[in-house]
């Protein structure tokens, strides 16, 4: 086991926001913490590097427990933050290697280090450019580059691929997944279910500071995959049409996103379904049924979309 | 060390940083060393025997300071307000005294320890010395002289004066350079404080703990970064004005650099507090210039203390710009290190209680 958390409790004053977590990781995984916004992800791995007091559990990593050997820890491991903290006023190259020292790297190692982080990132031709003539993509980039250049053997990823490119959200994607070829455990952060299904070997659902659910993609789906999933669009859903669903024998769930009603569903026939909303006198403009993917898994699991909106 | 490096690299990085720190004080250096703007004392003279000498008394020390008329009745209003830094007064009977060689002790008053005025003392009582030997040298014949006087003073006297002015002139225009040495150092604030606050905009504070770097080491190198940059600055600037200027530090110059260490140790505590208390860079920069300034006026980096008003001095005790130049005239004019002492603690206390409510406002912060 890489990390084991046991019975984490982190309070922010009255705020609980890690509710008494458990968590394994084990090595060489590519593990996808996966949950709505103020979940607690970030505050989950800050406490995993100590950057966050906690009010109760242990955090063992690497085998060491946490407050014993916070040191030693760092060491090994690259947070790549959510939000990018890097130096405008220093080139690429000078920004990772002031990472590079502060991990103790020098000479050979340290060189060797910058120049295998650029070229991991794609940024070797940018190396000598500074970070404020960098485009968003380029900026994240040079931020994972500055957390990797220690060669570490955990990588966290705080959603790493927020507000990019396609072009350059698949080079951060590829990259994981070499990073994880060559021995690394990787913690991917993130609100994208895409991603986390396309690299993760292992996922765990986060909300409200608690796990809710874990496993591998499929064993995440198979929790609703005898479900069926049904949209229903029609001109002015309310909430007495989702109380009387929710009622109906067999309905795992329902729920309004604008003009959509989705339902998930077991045992029911569509007709059950579909007649309910004659009865309420709703106007039916379009039916779609789906097989369930892993936002459904979140949605059934927390009744909220995983991002806002996004639905 | 990476973190000191870092900073004396971004420091090195921007310009404003050594206008700020060096080109500013440099160039008031200059000014305080050009021209004599400084250094003329305002005398003002009463005349009660209203003769030809007196008169050519008169005269001479016009050459030495802009003398302003005063009576006997308004001279403490004049004194006490700063309208002139000393008042002489010529007694009746003051050239037939003279004449008949008799003693004479003319009557001055000045404002306590104004050094202004003190080469104005020594300038009249070399003339009075002078003007004597001349009496006794005539036997009290007046024609004779006052020929003897005019070609003394058309000769011999300008030269005698100046060089017995010079130290204390250069005294003060020392005083003048080194109270903007000390606005120099005092600009440290703005540099701590603006640092600080860009790591923590940039998130670079939060992340550099990520590594194994930890937050008191991280203070240390900070602290120990912008005394750096300060004793540099210090070591240029008393180099340019040892060197440049034939300053006159006093007795000794090791100890115009301890104040001038220790008040840069005031300076970082000041900004490091500064980042403690404020939200963004900007708020930084704008509350460092907010105390920069007034604490360097009230402190007397500027002008002399002993010429604002009363109030003002009582504030100025609770700055401590105040100290750091009290410390360095002590200096200038003839202490040592044992008689700074006080002022160094004073100092170093300061700095004791903002780095302390720096760290209690970062914990308070913190949780
Ligand atoms: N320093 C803090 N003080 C008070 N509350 C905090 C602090 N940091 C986080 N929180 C709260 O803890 C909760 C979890 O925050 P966290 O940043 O871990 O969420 P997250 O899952 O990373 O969310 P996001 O996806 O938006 O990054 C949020 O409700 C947040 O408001
Ligand atoms: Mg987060």
């Amino acid at each position: 086991m890489i990390i084991e958390v046991k019975d984490l409790v982190k309070r922010y004053k009255d705020f609980l926001a890690i509710d008494h977590l458990s968590l394994t990781i084990k090595e060489g995984e590519i593990f996808g913490l996966l949950g709505p916004n103020g979940a607690g992800k970030t505050t989950l791995t800050n406490t995993i590097l100590g950057l966050t007091a906690i009010d109760q559990g242990t955090i063992t990593v690497f085998g060491k427990e946490l407050r014993k050997h916070e040191r030693e820890i760092k060491e090994d491991i690259g947070l790549v933050p959510q939000d990018i903290a890097v130096y405008d006023e220093l080139t690429a190259y000078e920004n990772i290697r002031l990472f590079g020292k502060l991990f103790g790297l020098r000479g050979e190692a340290l060189k060797n280090g910058i120049d295998d982080a650029l070229e991991f990132t794609g940024l070797t031709h940018l190396k000598n450019k500074k970070p404020s003539q960098f485009s968003g993509g380029m900026k994240r980039r040079l931020n994972i580059a500055c957390a990797i250049v220690h060669k570490p053997k955990l990588i966290i990823m705080d959603e790493p691929t927020v507000g990019i490119d396609p072009q350059s959200r698949n080079y951060i994607l590829e990259s994981v997944k070499k990073l994880n070829q060559l021995d690394c455990t990787v913690i991917y952060i993130s609100h994208y279910m895409e991603e986390v299904a396309a690299i993760c070997s292992q996922i765990a659902i986060v909300d409200k500071g608690r796990i809710i659910a874990k496993g591998t993609k499929e064993e995440l789906s198979r929790l609703i995959v005898d479900d069926q999933v049904i949209s229903v669009d029609v001109e002015a859903p309310d909430y007495t049409i989702i109380e009387r669903l929710k009622n109906l024998h067999g309905v795992k769930d329902a729920s309004i996103d604008g003009q959509t009603v989705r339902i998930v569903l077991n045992e029911l026939k569509l007709n059950t379904v579909l007649s309910t909303f004659l009865e309420e006198g709703s106007t039916i403009t379009k039916v779609a049924t789906n097989t369930p993917t892993l936002e459904d898994v979140f949605l059934t699991l927390t009744g909220r979309a995983l991002r806002e909106g996004s639905r | 060390m990476v973190i000191f490096q870092n900073n004396i690299k971004r420091f090195l990085m921007h310009k404003l940083n050594f206008v700020l720190l060096m080109v500013i004080p440099l160039i008031f250096i200059v000014l305080s060393f050009s021209g004599s703007w400084a250094q003329k004392a305002k005398v003002g003279i009463i005349d009660h025997d209203h003769t030809l000498l007196s008169q050519k008394l008169e005269q001479s020390i016009k050459t030495q300071a802009d003398v302003v008329t005063v009576t006997d009745r308004n001279k403490q209003d004049q004194l006490i307000n700063s309208k002139v830094d000393s008042v002489i007064v010529i007694p009746q009977k003051f050239t037939q005294f003279m004449l008949e060689g008799r003693p004479i002790k003319l009557q001055s008053y000045h404002v306590q320890a104004s050094n202004v005025s003190s080469g104005i003392q020594t300038f009249v009582s070399g003339y009075l010395q002078d003007m004597k030997i001349m009496a006794v040298s005539t036997h009290g014949d007046k024609n004779m002289f006052y020929k003897a006087l005019d070609h003394y003073q058309a000769n011999h006297f300008t030269l005698h004066v100046t060089s017995t002015d010079t130290s204390g002139a250069q005294k003060e225009k020392t005083m003048n350079a080194l109270g903007f040495v000390i606005f120099g150092l005092f600009m440290i604030v703005s540099v701590s404080s603006r640092f600080i606050m860009e790591d923590i905009k940039l998130k670079l504070y939060n992340r550099f703990f990520t590594t194994p770097l930890s937050i008191g080491s991280y203070n240390v190198q900070n602290i120990l970064s912008y005394l750096t940059l300060a004793t540099v600055t210090i070591l240029t600037l008393m180099a340019i004005l040892v060197l440049g200027f034939h300053a006159a530090l006093g007795p000794s110059p090791i100890s115009v650099f301890l104040v001038l260490f220790t008040f840069s140790i005031v300076s970082v505590s000041i900004g490091i507090l500064i980042s403690s208390l404020v939200k963004s860079t900007g708020q930084a920069t704008a509350l460092s210039q907010l105390i920069i300034t007034p604490f360097a006026m009230l402190g007397g980096c500027f002008w002399p203390i002993s010429i604002t008003p009363v109030f003002m001095q009582k504030i100025s005790d609770f700055v401590p710009t105040t100290w750091g130049m009290r410390a360095l005239t002590k200096l200038v004019y003839g202490n040592t290190l044992n008689d700074v002492i006080i002022d160094l603690l004073i100092l170093i206390a300061f700095a004791a209680v903002f780095f302390l409510l720096a760290s209690w406002r970062r914990s308070e912060i913190a949780s």
